[in-house]
């Protein structure tokens, strides 16, 4: 038991006086019996350490447990865990076990069945869009031409159906064995004479493909005789005359002093 | 309860025994529920943080480390439980804050204890406590009404001990005084306002 200055913690004890550092050592239950009693011997004589200790025991008493009012909490608990499944018969844990396995495993085996799949056969488990190979795309283009040539030929064949009346007038040209000439003439106009439409009558070409006005000349070239004629006053044609051996019908665009003349074999063909 | 019942206790609980969890929270409800009502001064928010802390304590059961003690898991899941919602819902004019920040050697005034809650004996200590500092508050409940030692409250707190006993014994001084003005003044209320004042204190309480 301390009385004296020097083992009062604060400095401020009075002599006689119980440090307080005592009694909150003995509060916290940190010495022994025969110090307690001690403490207890000498708190008969220190009235306002005594009424302290009374006062503070009378606070802590109060702070027990027991007057706390308090709900019960185990119901409320309890069915908010059973919200989470948390306390479920075993036998359903058991199966729900099994269950959640089962599930694990067989999305396992699916796993690897597509994965076995895919290793053997790529196209076959592949999700999504797919390379194609150049062998297919060799198949499609074959495929794809003689479907074309097909249709193709179908066409052409309703169009040569359609173009059958005009098979005579599509015959290959004959070959005349004249030569043609080009030439261009000055802007003279001349009258056809009966003997230049005989002519030309002879030479195959129809009298009644010659529309409108035209004229003629006939102009010696080489030994041979041409004939110019004139539709509607637009576009000229020569026709040379070769003696007997009949027309060759040119075209000239534009009659304009000569300026030339070409020499060359010509197919003079129907008109229709 | 021994550790023995509270093992065997846990561990029917995390086979699926609804009964042992229902001993569990039996057994415990009522040491958490008063730390945490002696910490907030508030039934609501009590039993609010003590039913969660028992839905994540026992939904997490088989996480249980057998070396510790179920009541110090549970304690330390409460006590994480009420910062958060302190942390969420403090108001200006908490006693915690004020107390915060007036330092922890200043006494509150005699004026602050008329309030509605220091006028009956059996709220006084409540109203006492509440004019602690936070760490005062905290290690008197937990050493006075847990019947922890100054060791575990040390390691979780995360204090040393010597702090600890420090906190102790200012807290337990202060809290002697203030406990005995609001009593007087609970007794000078039931002196003046007879019973009427008391019911009215039961609905407040």
């Amino acid at each position: 038991m301390s009385r004296g200055s020097s083992e009062d913690q604060f400095g401020q004890e009075p002599v006689g006086r119980i440090p307080e550092s005592l009694i909150d050592a003995a509060l916290d239950g940190e010495i022994c019996d025969q110090m307690q009693e001690e403490i207890a011997h000498a708190l008969r004589y220190d009235h306002t350490r005594r009424a302290e200790l009374l006062e503070t025991a009378d606070a802590v008493r109060a702070l027990g447990l027991n007057d706390i009012p308090m709900p019960d909490m185990q119901c409320a608990v309890l069915n908010r865990l059973d919200q989470h499944e948390r306390f479920i018969p075993r036998t359903m844990r058991r199966w729900v076990r099994t269950g959640r396995l089962a599930i694990a495993a067989g999305l396992l085996l699916g796993l690897m069945l597509i994965a076995g799949l895919q290793s053997m056969n790529p196209r076959l488990a592949t999700i999504g869009a797919q390379s194609t190979p150049v062998d297919d795309v060799a198949c499609a283009v074959e495929e794809d031409t003689q479907r074309v040539a097909t249709e193709v030929q179908s066409g052409v064949g309703q169009v040569l159906a359609k173009l059958s009346p005009l098979e005579g007038m599509l015959a290959t040209p004959r070959t005349t064995g004249t030569k043609s000439f080009e030439l261009t003439v000055n802007r003279q106009r001349i009258q056809f004479t009966d003997s230049d439409l005989i002519a030309l009558s002879e030479s195959g070409v129809r009298a009644d493909t010659l529309r409108g006005q035209f004229a003629s000349r006939r102009y010696p070239s080489r030994g041979m005789s041409m004939s110019l004629v004139s539709f509607s006053g637009e576009r000229g044609r020569l026709l040379p005359s070769t003696g007997a051996s009949g027309f060759v019908i040119l075209h000239s665009e534009r009659t304009e002093p000569i300026v030339r003349e070409t020499l060359r074999e010509e197919r003079i063909a129907d008109l229709p | 309860m021994d550790r023995a019942t509270e093992r065997d206790l846990i561990e029917r609980a995390i086979a699926g025994e609804r009964a042992a969890a229902g001993e569990l929270i039996k057994a415990h409800q009522r040491s958490v529920y008063g730390y945490i009502l002696r910490m907030s001064g508030r039934h609501e928010m009590a039993e609010d943080v003590v039913q969660e802390a028992f839905v994540r304590v026992l939904a997490n059961l088989h996480r249980f480390d057998f070396r510790f003690r179920f009541s110090t898991w549970l304690f330390t899941i409460a006590r994480r439980l009420y910062m958060n919602a302190v942390a969420k819902s403090k108001p200006a004019y908490d006693t915690d804050f004020v107390g915060s920040m007036g330092g922890k050697g200043g006494m509150p005034d005699a004026s602050t204890y008329s309030d509605e809650r220091s006028v009956t004996e059996k709220d006084a200590i409540q109203s006492a406590l509440m004019h602690l500092s936070v760490e005062q508050r905290e290690i008197i409940v937990l050493f006075h009404q847990m019947d922890w030692p100054i060791a575990l409250i040390a390691s979780q707190l995360d204090m040393p001990e010597g702090t600890v006993k420090s906190h102790l014994h200012r807290g337990r001084r202060r809290l002697r005084v203030l406990f005995k003005e609001h009593k007087q003044l609970a007794s000078v209320y039931r002196d003046h306002f007879g019973g009427q004042l008391n019911e009215s204190d039961e609905v407040l309480a």
